[in-house]
């Protein structure tokens, strides 16, 4: 596998996790009031919970393939059903405001926890490559620069909240086939479970159909908002 | 016993250098109200120059990595202190590059709030070497704890930060308090690292701390002189038009001839008000004697003018339908002008005021020229005031009301386009009566009535479940919108407790074209349509 490969899977999956958390701090904003609190705290939250992943990340080493696909998929749904969900827990937790703001801190942890594994497992899947552990570290930081970007520029003006989750964990899963691809074959083959890979179809159509879902499926959901 | 130091420096340096980050970006959303887009150009630089600056670690000597590092804490610490001044010099003199006079549009806000990423990159430079030299340090000392736990502990200092920020420290001291503090914070853990590493060059480092921790004495000692200056030239927007000391000359001494402006800073929001006699403040308002308020850094009310809109708003809402209205809502408009116009009413029971910021309330009833203005109306037994957010009140009220008013500022940052959204209006609709009327103020592009501006709002209002909406108004038109047609009264002459001159700047508007509405074009909250396209109006 080419370095290039496992650099640019690091800028994809980069861009995609701090765009989940973009767009969470962005529904946190619509739901809890506090566009800079929100976007400070989240952004706060989510660099904490990456340090918590990164050590515990020793433990995934072993099966460092498996485990990033594993996480990927994971990732994926967290992050597209993150804004549906935050919604719903509003609608229906009401004025209780502190379990509100737990639940959606925790989800905001639990996606930077994810985050955090990637860069210490891609290091171990790529150790064969001779990819250097700063280069990685370089194009995680590139990857999370190009997703501030593409977030108040080009994510937020042209699709929204909804629509942008779509689209990133479409994103997300196109890497996670890839690899599945690339990496069934070969010495260290990547073993897949049938239903992840069940569950990789049912979650990259989802995501299809939300992006390319219309502004009445995201006025129906967001009737949630005021019930 | 030494590793843990070298995770409480992880800590407490990381602290510091995010708390920059978290200074620069508040900083450039206040003086731009492009909140999103400062956040997010801020941290993404920041992060990309942490990058830089982890990377350019491995290409130092190693003999001078230690140096360096020591050296790279002391400009961190003098940069960051003086990081909400930098700011404010930068805006000072952006016009000069930018070939304007003054930073209204959207393009030289933008070109500022790039402009300022410099201070940013610098800053998180400097911060990336923070880790690859702590994680040195473990090194040399021979211990076996990992690299994960400086990058942990850093993680942890960036994340004490963003939480003790903006929920504790910027409340308590403003900015310039907490720019100061963090900076001094940071020479001080550069002392404790000297006394730690003791390097060769002990003497010259220890003179330019000192020397450091002096120049941070005299900012703290003067920052209110300096924040004073830049407030009168961001208002009065006096810019140097050059970087000749004949230019700066100048426009130091026009703004110190001007009258401070008085700064509110509450939880919610940040109220200017603005005293003076200047001649021309912009395009709209000749000032002769002048009060105007501004609510962060957008224009109000002013004295001279608010009558015409306060009079419009009320009465011609009010008198175009068949009945008074018996229960009001009032969701801002906290500084009782409108009040004192709802009040000329006696078949109006009830005023039920919604105001988010209490602070508000505190100044109309206490500011001699306020309470002048609005007459005291907010102490009338009629109004009943609520200190809350207005789309909280609305999700819990169970009232129903014949006249709801809506006196927001325009939305400008996320946070108000909220209150346009369909969603808010839908909670709206919810407590009017069937016969009732709601009615805004909002940025309609009166040059286009099928300009984007106009055709997002109306096909919200629709989306909300409003049928029926009139525009009228005089500069700053007002929305009126019913659940039941509206009878055509724009040949009413009889209008009472209107003004003459009010009466001659009561303009009618003409609606967008029904096809040019659409279900894309609704701000939703999930779309904030409104925030990415252009408005019109006041600024």
């Amino acid at each position: 596998m080419h370095q290039a490969f496992w650099l640019f899977i690091t800028f994809l999956v980069a861009a995609c996790s701090l765009l989940y958390e973009l767009i969470l701090a962005q529904v946190l904003s619509a739901l809890l009031g506090g566009t800079v609190l929100r976007y400070v705290t989240t952004i706060g939250c989510y660099l904490f919970a990456m340090g918590v992943g990164s050590i515990i990340a020793e433990r995934f080493h072993h099966k460092s393939k498996e485990s990033f696909f594993r996480i990927e998929l994971l990732l994926t749904l967290l992050g597209l059903t993150g804004p549906i969900l935050l919604l719903w827990v509003h609608s229906v937790a009401g004025d209780a405001v502190v379990v509100k703001t737990i639940f959606f801190y925790f989800w905001v942890l639990l996606i930077g926890v994810l985050t955090g594994l990637e860069i210490p497992l891609i290091v171990a899947m790529a150790k064969n490559n001779r990819v250097q552990y700063s280069t990685v570290l370089a194009m995680d930081y590139v990857g999370s620069f190009f997703g501030c970007l593409f977030f108040p520029w080009v994510l937020l003006p042209m699709w929204g909240l909804l629509q942008g989750s779509g689209l990133v964990a479409f994103i997300n899963l196109m890497v996670s086939f890839f690899l599945w691809i690339f990496l069934k074959k070969g010495k260290d083959d990547l073993q897949v479970h049938w239903m992840e890979l069940g569950g990789m179809v049912l979650l990259g159509l989802t995501a299809l159909a939300i992006f390319f879902s219309s502004p009445d499926f995201e006025m129906k959901v967001l009737n949630l908002y005021g019930k | 016993m030494g590793n843990k130091i070298v995770l409480f420096f992880s800590f407490c340096l990381a602290f510091c250098s995010f708390s920059y980050e978290v200074l620069i970006a508040g900083e450039l959303t206040r003086l731009t109200s492009m909140d999103i887009l400062s956040q997010s150009l801020t941290i993404g630089f920041y992060i990309l120059s942490l990058g830089l600056g982890a990377m350019a670690f491995q290409w130092l000597d190693q003999k001078k990595q230690s140096a360096l590092f020591l050296w790279t804490e002391l400009a961190l610490g003098l940069l960051g202190a003086g990081s909400i001044l930098l700011i404010h010099v930068i805006y000072f003199l952006w016009p000069i590059w930018n070939g304007v006079n003054s930073i209204d549009m959207s393009s030289s806000k933008v070109s500022f709030i790039l402009g300022a990423q410099v201070l940013t990159m610098i800053l998180g430079f400097l911060s990336g070497l923070e880790i690859p030299f702590l994680s040195k340090m473990l090194d040399q000392r021979g211990q076996t704890f990992s690299f994960n736990w400086v990058l942990g502990f850093n993680y942890f200092g960036s994340l004490m930060a963003a939480i003790l920020l903006p929920l504790s420290l910027l409340p308590a001291l403003d900015v310039w308090g907490v720019s100061i503090v963090v900076g001094t914070i940071n020479l001080l853990i550069l002392v404790a690292l000297i006394i730690y590493l003791k390097p060769r060059f002990v003497g010259v480092l220890s003179l330019s701390v000192l020397a450091a921790l002096t120049l941070i004495m005299v900012l703290t000692a003067k920052y209110q002189i300096a924040e004073s200056f830049f407030l009168r030239s961001f208002y009065f927007r006096v810019h140097p038009n050059s970087l000749s000391q004949q230019d700066i000359k100048n426009s130091i001494q026009v703004i110190e001839h001007l009258h401070p402006v008085q700064r509110i800073r509450t939880p919610y929001q940040t109220i200017d008000l603005v005293h003076d006699s200047y001649p021309v403040l912009d395009q709209s308002h000749h000032i002769e004697n002048s009060f105007l308020v501004y609510l962060d850094t957008h224009f109000q009310f002013s004295r001279k003018h608010e009558r015409i809109y306060h009079e419009i708003m009320a009465h011609v809402s009010i008198q175009s339908r068949d009945q008074v209205p018996r229960r009001v809502l009032l969701l801002g408009g906290g500084d009782g002008l409108l009040v004192r116009e709802l009040l000329k009413y006696d078949e109006i029971e009830s005023v039920t005021l919604v105001e988010l910021d209490p602070e508000m309330i505190q100044l109309a009833t206490t500011q001699p020229e306020l309470v002048a203005m609005n007459r005291n109306s907010l102490h009338d037994p009629r109004v009943h005031i609520v200190m809350e957010d207005a789309m909280t009140y609305l999700m819990h009220d169970r009232n129903f009301f014949d006249a709801v008013f809506i006196d927001f500022p325009f939305p400008n940052n996320f946070d108000l386009v909220k209150l346009y959204s369909r969603e808010f209006y839908q909670l709206v609709r919810k407590r009017t009566t069937p016969d009732g009327f709601m009615i805004f103020d909002y940025p309609v592009d009166t040059n286009n009535f099928n300009g984007i501006t106009n055709r997002v709002i109306v096909s919200t209002l629709q989306a909300a479940g409003f049928p029926y909406q009139t525009i009228f108004g005089s500069n700053d038109p007002f929305i009126l919108s019913t659940l039941k047609p509206i009878n055509d009264f724009q040949a009413k002459q009889d209008w009472k407790n209107i003004s003459d001159l009010s009466k001659k700047y009561l303009k009618y508007f003409a609606l967008p074209d029904e096809q040019g509405l659409g279900n894309s074009l609704v701000n939703t909250l999930f779309r904030p349509v409104l925030l990415t396209i252009p408005k019109g109006g006041r600024n």
